[in-house]
C-alpha cells in the first residue's frame, strides 16, 4: 500500500506537470492519513520544526549572493582576467570555461547560476573567436556542475542541513573532489584541443607569461568574498549562516566599489531570487512530509532489512544508488531529486557503512550529471538559451557526454580513494 | 487580472521585505559578536520565523506565475488543447494540496492561539508568524482555483505582460 501510493505520487508528479514539492507532501500526506492513521498534523509540526531551524537560512543568502555577483557584471571581469593564462596550451580559452567555472562556484554556490553567469560572458566571445559552438556549450555546462561541488555549495548545504551533518566538515569534503573532476575536464579538453580538427580556432594571438599572471591582479576582491564565506567559517569566526550573511554583505560591497551594481539592480536580485528560494522551499516542504511519512514507517529500515536478506555488499547498494539517480536525474532536477531520495538513501547508504560527509559529495555529483542529461538537464536548457538555440538541446547533451562520463569516473574515484573526499575534513575537524 | 498581477508583485516585495530583513539580522548577529562582544539573543529564533514567513508569502506568487519547479515532459509533448487540459489538472491538484494542508495549518495557528505559544528562547509571540501558513494556503489555493477556471488567454496575457517583476 506505502509503495503503492509513493510510486502513483511520483507518477502523478512526473506526468501532469505537478510541482514537484506539492507532489511529494501529497504523497506524504496521503500516506500519513491513510497508512498512519490520520496522523497528518505531523506534517505541519515537522515543517515548521525544520524551517525555523537558523541553519537552513543560509540556503537563500546564498543564493541572494550569487544573484547579486550575477547582475553586478562580476563574472565578465573574472573571465577577462582568466583567459590569457591559457592561450598557451592546447585546448586555449576552453579551459577558461572550466576554471572561471570552478572559481565563481567557489562565491555562487548553485550549478545552474554558475553556467548562466559564465556562459553569457564566455559564449559569444568564443563564438566569435571561432571555437565550435557546441564544445563551447559542453564545456560551459560541465563547468557549471562544479559550481554545485565546490564550497560554499546548496547542494552540500541542503544536505547538511536536513540530515544533521557538518556543513562545515561537507564544504570542505567538496573542494578536493571539485579541483579533481576540474583538472580531469581540462586534461580532456587539452586532448580534444590538440587532436580535434575546427575545435580550436588557429594563430589567436598570445600573450606572456608574466603579463599574463599580471592581468590576474584586479580580480584580488574576489579573494576577499572567498574569506569572507570559506575564511570565516574554518577560522571558527562565523556559523555557514552568519559566513551567508556576511558572504551577502561582501557581494553588495564588491558589487557596487567593483561591479556594476545599482540600488535598483540589488533590489531586483532580491526580488528575482526570493521567488528562486521559495520554488526551492516548496519543494523542501514536500520532502519533509514526505520524509516524516517515510520515517514513522520505518521504510528506510524496511530497505536496510531486504538489502542484509539479499546480502549485497556496500558496493553493490552504491552501483544501485547510482543507476536510480542516473535514471531519476533525467526527470527531475537536481535538488529536488536529492530532498525526495534522501529520506530513504541517506539511512540506507549510511546503515550499510558510507560516510555521511562522503555520500553527500557522491550524492552531489550524482545529481551534477543529471544537470548534463536531457530532458531535464538544466544547465543544457540555460545554456541552449544563452545560444538562441544555434547549439539545440541535443547538440548540447551530445557535448556535455564525455564530461558526464568524467562525472561517472569522478565516483568511481571517490569510491576507491575515499580519502581525497575525507582528507580535509580530517585534518580540520 | 489587474488586481491579480498587483497582488502577486505586492507579496513578491514583501517576501523580498522579509528576505532583507533576514539577512540584516544574520550579519548584524555576526559582527555584532565581535564589536560588542554579544549579538541580538533573539536572532536566531527570528531568522527562523522570517525564514518560514518568506517561503510562504512567495507561495502564493509562484503559484499563480507558475514558477514552482515542475516536471513538464508529457503536458509539452501533448497538442495545445491536451496541454491546456493537463496544466488545468495539475492546478487542480495544487488547489487540493492547498484546502487540506491550509486546513491543517489553520488547525496549528488555533493551537498557538489558545496555549499563546513563544519561542523556547526569547519568548516572542508565535502566533502572528503561524498565521501566515493559512493565508498563504488560502491565496495560493485562490490562484491555483484561477488558473483551474480562468480562460487560457488571460494566462497568456499575464506572463507575456506582467513576467517579472
Amino acid at each position: 500500500m506505502v509503495w503503492l501510493l509513493i510510486a502513483a505520487g511520483f507518477l502523478i508528479t512526473a506526468i501532469s506537470g505537478l510541482p514537484i514539492g506539492l507532489g511529494l507532501a501529497l504523497t506524504g500526506m496521503a500516506i500519513l492519513h491513510f497508512v498512519v492513521g490520520g496522523a497528518t498534523d505531523l506534517a505541519v509540526n515537522a515543517i515548521w520544526n525544520v524551517f525555523t531551524d537558523f541553519t537552513l537560512s543560509a540556503v537563500p543568502l546564498f543564493i541572494f549572493m550569487g544573484e547579486i555577483l550575477l547582475v553586478s557584471g562580476v563574472s565578465g571581469r573574472l573571465y577577462s582576467a582568466i583567459a590569457p593564462l591559457f592561450m598557451r596550451i592546447p585546448g586555449k580559452l576552453l579551459h577558461t570555461n572550466i576554471a572561471v567555472s570552478a572559481l565563481f562556484g567557489a562565491v555562487s554556490g548553485a550549478s545552474t547560476s554558475t553556467a548562466a553567469a559564465i556562459g553569457s560572458v564566455a559564449y559569444p566571445e568564443l563564438e566569435k573567436r571561432g571555437y565550435k559552438p557546441s564544445v563551447v556549450v559542453g564545456t560551459l555546462a560541465a563547468g557549471g556542475t562544479l559550481g554545485l561541488l565546490i564550497p560554499p555549495s546548496l547542494s552540500l548545504l541542503i544536505y547538511g542541513a536536513t540530515q544533521q551533518v557538518s556543513i562545515g566538515q561537507l564544504f570542505l569534503a567538496g573542494l578536493l573532489p571539485g579541483l579533481m573532476l576540474a583538472v580531469m575536464m581540462m586534461l580532456y579538453i587539452g586532448f580534444i584541443g590538440s587532436r580535434g580538427e575546427g575545435v580550436v580556432p588557429t594563430g589567436e594571438e598570445r600573450v606572456g607569461l608574466g603579463v599574463a599572471l599580471l592581468k590576474l591582479l584586479p580580480i584580488w576582491p574576489i579573494g576577499f568574498l572567498i574569506f569572507a564565506v570559506l575564511g570565516t567559517i574554518y577560522l571558527g569566526l562565523a556559523t555557514p549562516t552568519e559566513a551567508a550573511g556576511l558572504g551577502v554583505l561582501a557581494a553588495i560591497i564588491l558589487g557596487f566599489t567593483w561591479g556594476g551594481l545599482t540600488l535598483k539592480l540589488l533590489w531586483g536580485a532580491f526580488v528575482d531570487s526570493v521567488q528562486v528560494f521559495v520554488a526551492i522551499g516548496t519543494v523542501m516542504l514536500g520532502a519533509l512530509v514526505l520524509s516524516q511519512a517515510i520515517s514513522i514507517l520505518g521504510l528506510p529500515l524496511e530497505v536496510l532489512t531486504w538489502i542484509e536478506s539479499m546480502n549485497l555488499t556496500p558496493l553493490s547498494v552504491l552501483v544501485a544508488v547510482s543507476v536510480f539517480y542516473l535514471v531519476l536525474g533525467c526527470f527531475f532536477d537536481g535538488i529536488s531529486l536529492m530532498l525526495m531520495t534522501l529520506p530513504i538513501v541517506f539511512p540506507v547508504m549510511t546503515g550499510v557503512g558510507f560516510d555521511p560527509v562522503w555520500l553527500g559529495v557522491i550524492v552531489t555529483i550524482l545529481i551534477e550529471v543529471g544537470m548534463l542529461t536531457p530532458p531535464v538537464g538544466m544547465n543544457l536548457y540555460v545554456l541552449s538559451g544563452i545560444t538562441e538555440n544555434r547549439v539545440t538541446l541535443l547538440q548540447a547533451a551530445w557535448a556535455s557526454l564525455p564530461y558526464w562520463l568524467i562525472l561517472l569516473l569522478g565516483v568511481a574515484i571517490l569510491t576507491a580513494f575515499p580519502l581525497i573526499a575525507l582528507l580535509l575534513p580530517g585534518l580540520v575537524f | 487580472m489587474y488586481w491579480a498581477n498587483r497582488l502577486a508583485t505586492i507579496l513578491a516585495y514583501l517576501a523580498a521585505g522579509l528576505a532583507v530583513t533576514m539577512f540584516a539580522f544574520v550579519t548584524l548577529s555576526s559582527i555584532m559578536r565581535y564589536v560588542i562582544g554579544s549579538p541580538f539573543s533573539f536572532t536566531e529564533e527570528l531568522v527562523g520565523l522570517l525564514f518560514t514567513a518568506m517561503i510562504f508569502t512567495g507561495i502564493p506568487v509562484i503559484t499563480l506565475r507558475q514558477k514552482h519547479i515542475c516536471v513538464t515532459i508529457v503536458p509539452d509533448l501533448l497538442s495545445p488543447r491536451g496541454k491546456d487540459i493537463m496544466l488545468r489538472v495539475s492546478h487542480f491538484l495544487i488547489f487540493v494540496f492547498c484546502v487540506w494542508f491550509g486546513k491543517m495549518t489553520w488547525d496549528y495557528l488555533q493551537i498557538t492561539v489558545s496555549l499563546d505559544a513563544r519561542s523556547a528562547g526569547s519568548r516572542l509571540v508565535l502566533w502572528p508568524w503561524t498565521a501566515v501558513l493559512p493565508l498563504s494556503c488560502t491565496l495560493s489555493g485562490l490562484a491555483a482555483l484561477f488558473r483551474v477556471l480562468g480562460p487560457t488567454s488571460a494566462f497568456e496575457a499575464f506572463r507575456t505582460e506582467y513576467r517579472g517583476d
